[in-house]
Formats: structure tokens, sequence, C-alpha cells
């Protein structure tokens, strides 16, 4: 079972940073996604060197959705 | 790291004065210390010595009057006054025997933190439906509210 993690920080301000962690490929974008579609708001993503490590045969659904 | 996302939240009109943003207003004014008044009903004037600030990004409420329910709460010398104005936008009132400027500051504080307060509230119930765990929560000094949430696929 693989294993990662979202760092959140919420700001006074109502910015939200969240930093995805463990996570290798395009997999991540998925939480761009489901925040986006939770605040819907701006979002912009910033991709790290372990973004373009090869995944590792991780598959993540997080299930997205269409929301309220 | 793989990704970093930041998200400019933004509280739609639907929303206003729903459970979600009712918990984030009511937290937002405990988290500053302020006393709830009581549950008000929108006048729609503006007292003198009063600021409004619309909730998102909070610019300044132009041309619009209060309207319906709201919620009151009171600190400081003055009170803050949530309310939804008549675009629907969520927004804030500051009225109290202070300048302009410092009700403006006291308006853009209380704001920041509901829209803080509702970003967390959805956050924490979007990972919970997900199965998603909370294994860490923190609150800087500066308000930042830190949460770690792990997943295991």
């Amino acid at each position: 079972m693989e294993t990662h993690e979202l760092e959140i920080e919420i700001g006074p301000g109502g910015v939200v940073r969240t930093h995805v962690r463990g996570l290798k490929g395009p997999a991540c974008e998925q939480y761009a996604v489901l925040f986006q579609r939770i605040f819907a708001g701006k979002n912009s993503v910033e991709r790290t060197a372990e973004y373009y490590e090869p995944p590792g045969g991780v598959t993540v659904d997080i299930n997205v959705g269409t929301g309220r | 790291m793989s990704v970093i996302i930041t998200t400019v939240v933004i509280i739609p009109e639907m929303v206003a004065l729903s459970g979600f943003l009712s918990a984030a207003v009511t937290a937002a004014a405990i988290g500053l210390e302020l006393e709830i008044e009581e549950k008000i009903r929108g006048d729609g004037k503006r007292a003198e010595n009063s600021v409004e600030l619309c909730l998102n990004n909070a610019h300044e409420v132009t041309g619009v009057a209060a309207g319906g329910d709201g919620m009151a709460f009171r600190g400081d010398g003055v009170t803050l006054i949530f309310f939804r104005d008549a675009s629907g936008q969520g927004a804030v009132r500051v009225t109290g025997e202070k300048c302009e400027e410092e009700l403006r500051v006291l308006g853009e504080k209380f704001a920041g933190r509901i829209v803080q307060q509702y970003a967390y509230h959805r956050i924490v119930n979007e990972m919970r439906e997900r199965n998603m765990n909370i294994v860490e929560e923190e609150t800087a000094e500066d308000g930042t509210v830190r949460l770690v949430v792990r997943v295991q696929r």
C-alpha cells in the first residue's frame, strides 16, 4: 500500500496552499482539480522535480466528483 | 514535494449564511475574541462611522445596502455585522467610535478570517467524505492553519 500526504496551509486571508508529497507524475494534479471544484477559485500549480519522476505504478482515485 | 497548489478561495453567493458559512463566521468571531451579540435583521441603513466590505477579497461594497438576515458581534468598542448584501454576496459592516481606517482594518481582518474558516470547514468536510485522515493540525502565530492529510491507496 502506497502512502502520500497533503500539507495544507490555510492563510488568514483565504489563500490555500497545498503541498502534495510522495505522489509522482500527473496523478497529483487530481488534487488541483479537487480544490478548484471545492472553492470555485483560481488555482496555480507549481510542479517540482518529483513530479517528473516515473509514477511507480500508483493509481489515485480521489473521486473529485461534480460536487455541490 | 511533487506539486504545490495555490488556491484563492471564493465564497459563492449561494452559500451566504448557509451552514458552512455560519459556522465559519462564528469561528472567525471567536478567534478574534468577539462577543456574539444576536441574530439581527438588516435595516437597509448605513450608520455614521461605519465601513462595509465585500467578503470576497474584502473590497469595499458600493451602492448597496444591507438586507436580509445577519449575524452581529461586538468587541473592542466596535460592532461587526456579517450580512448578505443586495447583490447576494457575503459582506461585513463595521460600526464604532473609531476612524474609518481603523474600522476598515478590523473589517478586513474579520472578512479574511471568515474566508479562512469557510475554507477550513470545507476542506475538513471534503477530506472526511473521502476517508482521508487528518493526522496533524496546528495554528501558527500569524493565524495560518496547517493541516497534514495522509492518504493510503
